[in-house]
């Protein structure tokens, strides 16, 4: 047979308070097991004391206190008793681990000590039983009291002993069940904000207020779960303001004193951003008291109490100041991902039992924020990602425009490249806007430098005049250890975040605040024009996309400057061209004329001869001129032909005698004398003396070629000579090489030394000559140096003097010596 | 009839001066044989002087005779130098007040092909004729337009 356990009560009370106990789902359940102990053995209250951490009731005499873990007492009254000292009932429990029964609070000696708060509830007898945790490092006591004069029975007793010591096993059921509820709500919210910006394209604001929302549940379930006045969540938004860790959400009903937190400040909050690990204080109240425990556990922890936190807490729970107030207990747990702190959740102060925040309050904590920082590293994810796609987007947009402007600029008549240059800048600026100092440099090709083309940004306009042109005059050469030198040589983005410890970084003199750079190369294929720098200063770090786009904005750069070199030779060779062209075309037209005119006028003059038979000599000597003249541009346009083509000239040689020589020049003087405009007043003389030199030479010409020549030389002196001089042409041998020569002196524009070689070029005009000419393509003179090599002989100029005098000779080879 | 011939072809231009002479009784010409002599008569013309009633323009002209005091010519001169001289003369014509009305004549050995370019968008008052052996076609030319702009 067996015995029932609660003979008076009936073999349903274990039941019903286990049943009871395993129905509570949260925190606060505890006190309904204790009103359910009180009830089983009809008693007045029930209280569920701790001993306070870093007390040591073993030692002796033993330290510490206890506190009221959770209480509940008939006439719903809250008495909280923080110092209840070890000599106390509950403490006589827990030293000796023993039942005690006080039958009369006023004479029994093991709760002398206790403080009014017996008198103060009216009770007269208590049981207290010692409770075993099943965190082994906590200890307590389970006390009921009576206010009747009715001793508690010894069946009372061991009912008391048999349910106090289910307390702690039903207690943590409560809790598991409490870690799985609140752990399934929090991920219930959670994702149901995920699905609310899932794969939409939402502003970053948006965003924020939606995580704001979820946050906020998940702070008002946290609150509730642990009774707590105050939960909160801050969080660090590192792509808007690092460092920053801003207040998303609480549960305190006021303004809250602080809304930004760093780390590596004072205050429990920056303790756990800086360490990255979770705190829990026992009791703020008495942090002054308990401070070598906790800084023993939480080595640097600072905290001051400024807002004076016991008044606050009296305010909130509409105390007076002489009341006794529970334990203000803290708990926060760090929101970490991957190592890295994002933020932090903290809960404070129990507006109800059970009053202390324990282990593994801090352990459900730790939970919450594992997956808040899950939730929030994907919404950071997304927002970064949602501000990636914005910078992509306006990326392409800006690419787009800058291709138009460079188009644009580079169909331009004369390209402006650096006109490009500056926009590629603003447009670098725009879609990473913490590239703070920025610039292009760009090779030069013969000392192999790399120069600034383009800048942008205030520091390079910083300091005196001298000091901006010296920092913008700067050279790097391609090989040395520069971070600009290391991409131009290897042709790729080359990122520093954070130049402190960059073996390349060099420019530490010049802008002393920047902290990261990317520097990514101006390239077509293999080709490397340049570099573009990218300097940032502030606390932001580039956004993660910066590295890709510096790496397009080169590559965009690199292809304007290859169609803007491409345009240049294009544009060369079209002028070129087009320069070809005009000297053919105005070389074809000269010719017609010269060939036209002289034709229509002696055909004119003959007409009037015919008609009117008027003309004297004069005109008989125009028309002769005037046909000769059409027979010589008729012959110099073949010769020009021929040798266009590279076809030699083929002098037929005949001896010259002295009367052809008279003859020659004199008809070529008198020819060209009459083509020149009387009003000129310029005659040609002939000086036959020198022609004798022919009687003892034997000098070959082709006939129709030296008339050719010698007419050219002719017409050039007529041309440039100037108003009221005489062209002489006299004939002899050279002083050294007593070669035969025909030449021709006048007084007119000067033929310089430097320009002798080049005026017997084809094409070539002097600047002077090209403005006193109505006619002439320059090609006079090479036809006479052609006509005289073919004679194996030579055109010799000799520079003009300073009295003006320009000489010109057709020096024949000497056959007697060849 | 009062002529003012531009012309650097001294025998062509005393050819067509008697040819003109005997065609046209009383007549007057006065002749430019280069651009810039030209173009300081024709400023001189602003401010004094008698008007041509019409003018008679070679195309291909030199800037100014061989002298070591050559005036500097603008930059048109130098980059098209004597092959366009006489259209030159032919806005500088139409540019100026006293003369902006008077008739021109471009008379060339050029092809009117060769001017195409220039003659495009031609002023009412000027026209074009190829130089010829025969002075006829000038001087048909110069009885109509004298008339019509008489």
């Amino acid at each position: 047979m067996v015995t029932p356990l609660f003979p008076d009560k009936g073999p349903s009370l274990l039941a019903d308070f286990v049943s009871l106990a395993l129905n509570q789902s949260d925190r606060s359940g505890l006190s309904a097991i204790l009103r359910s102990i009180a009830k089983a053995v009809n008693s007045y209250g029930c209280v569920f004391w701790e001993v306070a951490p870093g007390s040591n009731f073993d030692a002796d005499p033993p330290r510490g206190r206890m506190f009221v873990l959770d209480q509940w007492l008939e006439d719903e009254r809250i008495y909280a008793f923080n110092d209840l000292p070890p000599h106390s009932a509950a403490g006589y429990t827990v030293r000796t681990q023993k039942t005690l029964h006080v039958r009369d609070v006023d004479t029994d000696p093991h709760v002398s000590r206790d403080p009014r708060y017996l008198r103060g509830l009216g009770v007269k007898k208590l049981v207290s039983v010692p409770i075993i945790f099943t965190d082994t490092s906590r200890s307590g006591a389970i006390t009921v009291y009576r206010k009747s004069d009715d001793p508690f029975t010894d069946d009372e007793v061991r009912i008391i002993e048999q349910l106090s010591l289910l307390v702690p096993a039903l207690y943590q059921t409560t809790r598991v069940k409490l870690i799985f509820s609140l752990t399934r709500q929090v991920d219930d919210i959670l994702s149901k904000a995920k699905l609310v910006t899932h794969d939409k394209e939402l502003s970053s604001q948006f965003i924020k207020t939606e995580v704001k929302k979820a946050l906020g549940k998940v702070c008002t379930l946290v609150s509730n779960a642990f009774t707590c006045i105050e939960t909160s969540i801050f969080l660090e938004d590192r792509s808007k303001a690092p460092g920053n860790y801003e207040l998303v959400a609480t549960t305190w009903p006021g303004r809250v004193d602080r809304e930004i937190y760093h780390q590596h400040e004072k205050g429990l909050t920056s303790w756990v951003l800086t360490h990255g690990k979770p705190v829990r204080i026992f009791d703020l109240a008495n942090f002054e008291r308990d401070r070598l425990a906790i800084r023993r556990d939480y080595r640097g922890l600072v905290w001051t109490d400024s807002l004076d936190i016991k008044s606050s807490i009296r305010n909130f729970l509409g105390r007076a100041p002489s009341d006794e107030l529970p334990p203000l207990s803290f708990m926060a747990a760090p929101i970490v991902i991957a190592g890295k702190v994002l933020g932090v959740i903290r809960c404070c102060t129990a507006k109800e039992g059970p009053y202390y925040l324990a282990e593994a309050d801090l352990n459900l904590l730790e939970l919450i924020a594992a997956r808040i920082s899950q939730y929030w590293s994907d919404r950071l994810t997304e927002l970064e990602t949602q501000e990636e796609n914005k910078t992509w987007k306006l990326l392409s947009k800006s690419i787009g425009e800058l291709n138009k402007f460079a188009l644009s600029k580079l169909t331009d008549e004369k390209a402006v490249e650096s006109e490009i240059f500056v926009e590629t800048l603003r447009v670098t600026r725009s879609v990473i806007p913490d590239a703070e100092i920025m610039d292009i440099r760009m090779l030069d090709n013969e000392t192999n430098e790399l120069y600034f083309v383009a800048t942008q940004g205030h520091a390079w306009n910083r300091g005196s005049l001298k000091e901006i042109q010296s920092r913008k005059e700067y050279r790097f050469r391609i090989n040395d250890t520069s971070a600009g030198a290391h991409v131009f040589q290897n042709g790729r983005v080359y990122c520093i975040p954070n130049v402190e410890n960059d073996p390349y970084y060099s420019e530490r003199l010049v802008f002393p605040g920047v902290k990261r750079m990317i520097v990514a190369p101006i390239i077509v294929g293999e080709e490397t024009y340049g570099v573009l720098d990218i300097r940032g200063v502030g606390d932001l770090e580039f956004p993660k996309n910066a590295v890709a786009i510096a790496e397009l904005l080169g590559k965009q750069l690199g292809l304007h400057h290859y169609i803007a070199e491409t345009m240049e030779q294009l544009r060369k060779t079209k002028a070129d061209l087009a320069e070809e062209a005009k000297e053919k075309i105005q070389t074809l037209e000269d010719l017609a004329h010269q060939l036209k005119s002289p034709i229509i006028q002696a055909q004119a003059r003959i007409d009037s001869a015919v008609r009117d038979d008027t003309s004297g000599d004069r005109g008989l000597l125009a028309i002769r001129g005037l046909t000769r003249k059409a027979k010589r541009v008729a012959m110099g346009t073949m010769i020009f032909a021929s040798l266009a083509r590279n076809r030699p000239i083929r002098p037929k040689l005949v001896k010259l005698d002295r009367e052809t020589a008279v003859r020659l020049l004199i008809e070529a003087a008198s020819d060209n004398e009459l083509m020149i405009d009387p009003v000129r007043r310029i005659n040609m003389h002939v000086d036959r003396e020198g022609l004798s030199a022919l009687e003892s030479n034997i000098v070959e010409v082709d006939y129709d070629l030296l008339e050719q020549a010698l007419n050219n030389i002719l017409d050039n002196a007529a041309k440039y000579s100037y108003n009221n001089t005489q062209i002489e042409i006299f004939a002899g041998l050279t002083t050294r090489t007593n070669r035969f020569h025909l030449s021709v002196t006048n007084f007119g524009l000067p033929i310089k030394g430097a320009d002798v070689q080049e005026a017997v070029k084809r094409g070539w005009r002097g600047r002077m000559a090209k403005l006193v000419t109505g006619e002439g393509s320059g090609i006079g003179l090479w036809l006479v140096k052609s006509i005289m090599k073919a004679h194996r002989g030579e055109l010799r100029i000799i520079p003009t003097t300073q009295s003006n005098k320009t000489e010109v000779k057709l020096i024949f080879p000497n056959l007697d010596t060849m | 009839m009062f002529i003012t011939v531009v012309e650097d072809d001294h025998l062509h231009a005393e050819w067509m001066e008697s040819r003109l002479k005997a065609a046209f009784r009383g007549l007057v010409i006065n002749r430019f044989n280069n651009e810039s002599d030209f173009y300081g008569w024709l400023s001189q013309l602003e401010k004094d002087g008698e008007t041509p009633n019409l003018f008679i323009i070679d195309v291909m002209l030199p800037w100014a005779s061989p002298s070591p005091n050559i005036s500097s010519p603008p930059p048109e001169v130098m980059e098209d130098e004597f092959f366009r001289a006489g259209l030159r003369c032919k806005d500088k014509v139409l540019a100026n007040l006293r003369t902006k009305d008077v008739p021109i004549i471009l008379y060339t050995v050029l092809e009117e092909l060769d001017l195409e370019k220039a003659l495009e968008n031609r002023q009412p008052g000027v026209f074009y004729l190829r130089k010829d052996s025969s002075p006829e076609p000038l001087i048909r030319l110069i009885k109509r337009l004298t008339k019509a702009y008489r």
